[in-house]
């Protein structure tokens, strides 16, 4: 569906709900007059729909968009919440809360929202984006809140400990940018509300323990203190270890400008994802061992060119998850590659096979011109990226990160196409 | 078998969503919904049952198992493909700007009802 959706759109679903009254397309007709702004006769579709469908999730959705769009907050809360009590993982659902939330200058049950789309769904860009901003605003506001609010606070966290990772996010937001007076706070508040929580007087500890610490080493050597708050209470041992190799790292430069929350910070706090950057270092530097076909010099770009390749592909074997990476001329040769080399020759012709077949389905449908082909197997990912007469090949392990894998994609073809 | 049905709360679900089908190894259309008259399953079909089969050949050479799921991106929209057991398979068109997260997620939801449709 297109964001404006034309009369034809609208005519067509209507002539289908019109030949089978009992159709669930009443949802999608009724989505269609909204975002066509007929709010009101969005509202009829759907409300005569839901008589017949009442528990059907997607057109309460429909319904929660069209009270919020008319401004009717409370009534589009309801019906989402109502949504969310048949189908908790709805995600539509939770997103609009979210921002129904955010409307109302509620951040903090709008950074819940987020959050649990997030659990689901860790690679939602839009939603991390949207988390990123509430939590930006909810840092903003004053860290009390009212009594009555502290009140529900309470009970809620008795009832549901998992209400506080909000604050806990932000806590760890501001360890990782050095705020370690703010954190303290942040977690003084937290075990205000739940003064058993062991974990919390663990992390107020380690927080007040490292404030102290901090105020009497060299300010140089500060920055790389601060990024170790990030590490997890589970990865705790690693952070002392690597306290005790300081002398033999290169702390990296960070943005001075500390006043916002970027979106690496969100990542890396959410996913838990701090690499470690000696590992990484150690990858990138591994040797690569050329092809056969590199060797006799066969459907070889000139060797400038291969040297600027095989550092693309240096950089993007150092994300974690990527096993090896190789290109591949559109006949299946072996061009370069990172990584383990056996079998090459093999499954660049079959790389090569996969993007011919889709490339005629894509064609067929009219779709646009191929870019990319991700393959997701019980044990891994293969990724094919179209690269003018090349294929790029990458083997990835089940465990990477997806979302990050395509930031890293995106930077190294970028630098692939100008290479090539 | 409604799988039209599943197939529209899919569709309905995804924002940004251009259509959706459920397809045979062998390349026929089982059923197919779309929001957009261009997109037609019935003509890729086989199409699309040859790239799994390549794909899931290439898994198994990589040593990675068995396919569970193809996500095709182009200048255009983005195509997934999950299997659903083994000898069909599910696939759902966005739009660019459509949510393709929310997309793998509802899709992975249809299978078990597809899965129960079929047995």
């Amino acid at each position: 569906m297109t964001k404006d959706p034309s009369t034809s759109e609208i005519t067509e679903l209507k002539k289908k709900l019109e030949e089978n009254p009992d159709s669930l397309v009443f949802a999608p007709l009724a989505d269609a007059y909204r975002k066509q702004g007929s709010l009101e006769e969005a509202l009829n579709v759907c409300k005569k729909g839901l008589e017949k469908h009442p528990n059907n999730t997607s057109a309460r959705v429909v319904l929660g968009r069209i009270y919020q769009e008319q401004g009717k907050t409370e009534a589009a809360s309801s019906e989402l919440k109502k949504v969310l009590e048949l189908d908790p993982e709805n995600l539509m659902a939770h997103s609009l809360l979210g921002s129904i939330f955010v409307e109302k200058g509620d951040h903090q049950a709008a950074i819940e929202e987020y959050q649990k789309i997030l659990t689901l769904n860790p690679d939602d860009e839009e939603t991390q984006k949207a988390l990123r901003q509430a939590i930006e605003k909810a840092a903003g506001e004053p860290r009390s809140t009212p009594s009555f609010k502290k009140e529900q606070l309470h009970a809620e966290k008795r009832a549901q400990p998992k209400d506080s990772t909000a604050t806990l996010t932000i806590a760890e937001l501001y360890l990782k940018q050095g705020h370690y007076d703010k954190a303290v706070e942040v977690y003084q508040e937290l075990l205000s509300t739940d003064p058993q929580n062991l974990m919390l007087r663990q992390k107020l500890a380690e927080v007040v323990e490292r404030r102290q610490k901090e105020s009497v080493v060299d300010p140089g050597t500060s920055k790389l203190k601060k990024n170790e708050f990030i590490k997890p209470p589970d990865q705790k041992e690693d952070v002392l270890e690597e306290t005790s190799h300081d002398g033999k790292r290169q702390a990296k430069p960070k943005k001075e400008d500390d006043s916002k929350f970027t979106n690496d910070d969100i990542l890396q706090v959410m996913r838990r994802g701090g690499k470690d950057d000696v590992v990484v270092e150690e990858k990138r530097n591994k040797p690569t061992s050329p092809t056969a076909q590199e060797k006799k010099g066969i459907s070889s770009p000139r060797t400038p060119q291969i040297e600027g390749l095989k550092g693309v592909l240096a950089e993007l074997s150092a994300v974690e998850g990527i096993m090896r990476c190789f290109i591949t001329a559109n006949d299946g040769n072996t061009i370069v590659s990172m990584g383990e080399t056996s079998n090459n020759a093999d499954l660049g012709k079959q790389a090569s096979a996969i993007f011919e077949s889709t490339n005629r389905s894509v064609a067929q449908l009219n779709q646009g011109k191929m870019q990319q082909v991700l393959v997701t197997a019980e044990s891994g990912h293969i990724l094919l990226v179209s690269l003018a007469a090349y294929v790029l090949v990458v083997l990835a392990s089940s465990k990477i990160n997806l979302g990050l894998l395509r930031l890293a994609l995106d930077s190294a073809t970028r630098k692939l196409d100008k290479i090539l | 078998m409604d799988f039209k049905k599943i197939l529209e709360e899919t569709l309905s679900n995804v924002e940004g969503s251009i259509g959706a089908g459920l397809v045979g190894m062998d390349g026929i259309v089982i059923d197919q919904i779309s929001h957009n008259s261009t997109f037609d399953i019935n003509a890729v079909g086989a199409e699309y049952s040859s790239i799994i089969k390549n794909a899931m050949r290439a898994s198994s050479n990589f040593g990675l198992g068995n396919t569970a799921e193809i996500l095709i991106t182009t200048d255009k929209a983005t195509m997934i493909m999950m299997m659903v057991g083994q000898n069909y398979f599910v696939t759902l068109a966005i739009n660019l700007d459509g949510n393709l997260g929310r997309g793998r997620l509802e899709l992975k939801k249809a299978i078990p009802k597809f899965e129960k449709e079929l047995t």
